[in-house]
């Protein structure tokens, strides 16, 4: 489970995270949901430890990773995976070789060609395997894209971290990414945070949701919980308005 | 890493950087490096890689570089030699300029605007695009698989171009000098081998070699990884960093100079 207990952060003079607390239960698929700029990606960058909160703690089992250093958090990031919500894909590494990279780099294979193998291995699961031996900048946004999610489950993870999965890509493109989320999590047992403003995935795979408004958790619960809610400024967000309460 | 790299972004951001801040940087980079190294962590596969970008990828610039300035020194050395007659005292004149200064001089300004500029605009384009992130992400240490292997391969490449370049400068100053001057270029063989110069000379020119390299290996890892603000962002990085790199690289000719002397 990853614990977030009144988590603050400020940049500057602007307070991105205010006293945000909520648990992310093992197994399930877990959205953070917010208008840009609510603080989702630095909240959840804190989990592995590339966002240090100025207060409060964040927990990942019965570890407090936001007490660790940079050598501790290695192992904290082999079990919590962060997908970007840019590819970052290796501009100078072929798309299988982005993917053998932590294979390689964490032992995970005896030979070459048993890392190549897995490499391609997982490249087929996100579709991806005919184009193992293209480069990133030959590639759509959507292709990098599930090439990032395919290296990201290189070290079989406990935990993803999906920043803005689905953004950018093409709607067929966005449900593939969903149902791989899907299919980490029931088939998997895979803990995922997914960080989005897609109300398709949102509605269509959450089993929970956290939505952050102006720094503070406004509403938990199920997509349920949040059709029927009738805070207005949940109520905007959930059917898209232009007008309402939510800061422009 | 953490330490040098993110210290790296918050403060370092143009070669107005204040000099002791800067050495500071640097330093800490270089232990960090130290670290990587001492642990096991260098990336083998990718030091064999930037050798090749920087050594390899260098050799007909540094190739075209050492012919010409051995020829430009005996150019300018020819009126003197003449009046004096001193055709004897050639190859030691540009034996001696070659090996303790010129060589290892415009070898590192060469590698410093082909290799460094590089390595600050591709580490500086990873950090904007998060790629180092990323890195650090797969729990792989961005010192140990980036910076150290190009650090190492800047400095193998440098002590290894200034030898080379060394040996290719002196061969064109005795072609030039035999078909500017009339020296044999068995005479000039000879003055460089009288005794006048000796293994002090070429270790004197070589040592700088590794120390240009420090410095330019260094500052260009420094500015490609303090590197923020997008594609304008990496155009001051590099910028800066050859600015450093070159401003860095006469400093040290000074002291190394005076110290070796």
């Amino acid at each position: 489970m990853i614990s977030f207990r009144e988590v603050s952060k400020r940049f500057g003079t602007r307070t991105v995270l205010d006293r945000v607390t909520f648990d992310v239960p093992r197994g399930a698929i877990s959205f953070v949901i917010g208008a840009s700029g609510a603080g989702k990606s630095v909240l959840i960058k804190h989990v592995t430890g590339f966002v240090r909160p100025d207060a409060g703690e964040i927990w990942l089992d019965d570890l407090e990773v936001s007490r660790l250093g940079e050598r501790e958090l290695a192992s904290v990031r082999k079990r919590c995976a962060l997908v970007f919500q840019h590819a970052t894909l290796f501009d100078s590494q072929s798309c299988l070789e982005n993917v053998a990279l932590p294979l390689e780099k964490h032992g995970r294979g005896r030979t070459g060609a048993e890392i190549r193998a897995r490499a391609r291995a997982l490249l087929a699961r996100v579709h991806m395997e005919p184009f193992a031996d293209r480069y990133p900048s030959e590639l759509g946004e959507g292709m990098k894209k599930r090439v990032a999610i395919a290296r990201a489950l290189a070290l079989d993870p406990e935990y993803v971290l999906f920043d803005e999965p689905t953004t950018g890509l093409d709607p067929v493109n966005a449900r593939r990414v969903d149902r791989l989320i899907q299919t980490l999590s029931r088939e998997g047992g895979v803990t995922s945070l997914v960080v989005s403003h897609d109300l398709t995935s949102i509605f269509g795979i959450a089993d929970r949701i956290v939505m952050l408004y102006k720094g503070r958790v406004r509403l938990i619960g199920t997509p349920d919980d949040f059709r029927q809610s009738d805070d207005p400024v949940v109520r905007q967000f959930v059917r898209g308005e232009a007008e309402g309460p939510m800061d422009a | 890493m953490s330490d040098a790299e993110s210290g790296a972004r918050d403060e370092a951001r143009s070669a107005s950087e204040a000099p002791l801040r800067l050495a500071g940087r640097l330093a800490l980079l270089l232990a960090a490096i130290g670290r990587a190294v001492a642990e096991g962590e260098l990336d083998r596969r990718m030091f064999v890689k930037s050798l090749y970008e920087t050594g390899v990828r260098s050799l007909p610039i540094v190739v075209l570089t050492a012919l010409f300035t051995g020829g430009i020194m005996v150019v300018q050395a020819a009126p003197i030699v003449e009046r004096y007659g001193a055709h004897g005292l050639l190859g030691w004149g540009a034996g001696f300029g070659t090996l303790r200064e010129i060589g290892p001089l415009l070898t590192a300004l060469m590698i410093s605007g082909r290799v460094g500029a590089n390595n600050t605009a591709e580490l500086g384009t990873m950090v904007v695009t998060e790629q180092l992130d990323a890195l650090r992400a797969l729990a792989i240490d961005p010192v140990g698989f980036l910076i150290a292997p190009r650090f190492l391969a800047i400095v193998t490449t440098l002590l290894l171009a200034t030898l080379f370049a060394d040996a290719l400068a002196l061969v064109g100053a005795a072609y030039v000098g035999a078909a500017l001057l009339g020296v044999d270029p068995a005479v000039f063989y000879t003055g460089l081998t009288s005794g006048l110069l000796g293994f002090g000379d070429v270790a004197h020119g070589l040592v700088k070699s590794v120390v240009f390299g420090v410095v330019i290996a260094l500052s260009s890892c420094h500015y490609g990884l303090a590197t923020t603000g997008g594609a304008p962002g990496v155009g001051r990085s590099v910028n800066a960093a050859v600015v450093v790199s070159a401003a860095g690289v006469f400093l040290c000719d000074f002291f190394v100079s005076f110290l070796i002397a």
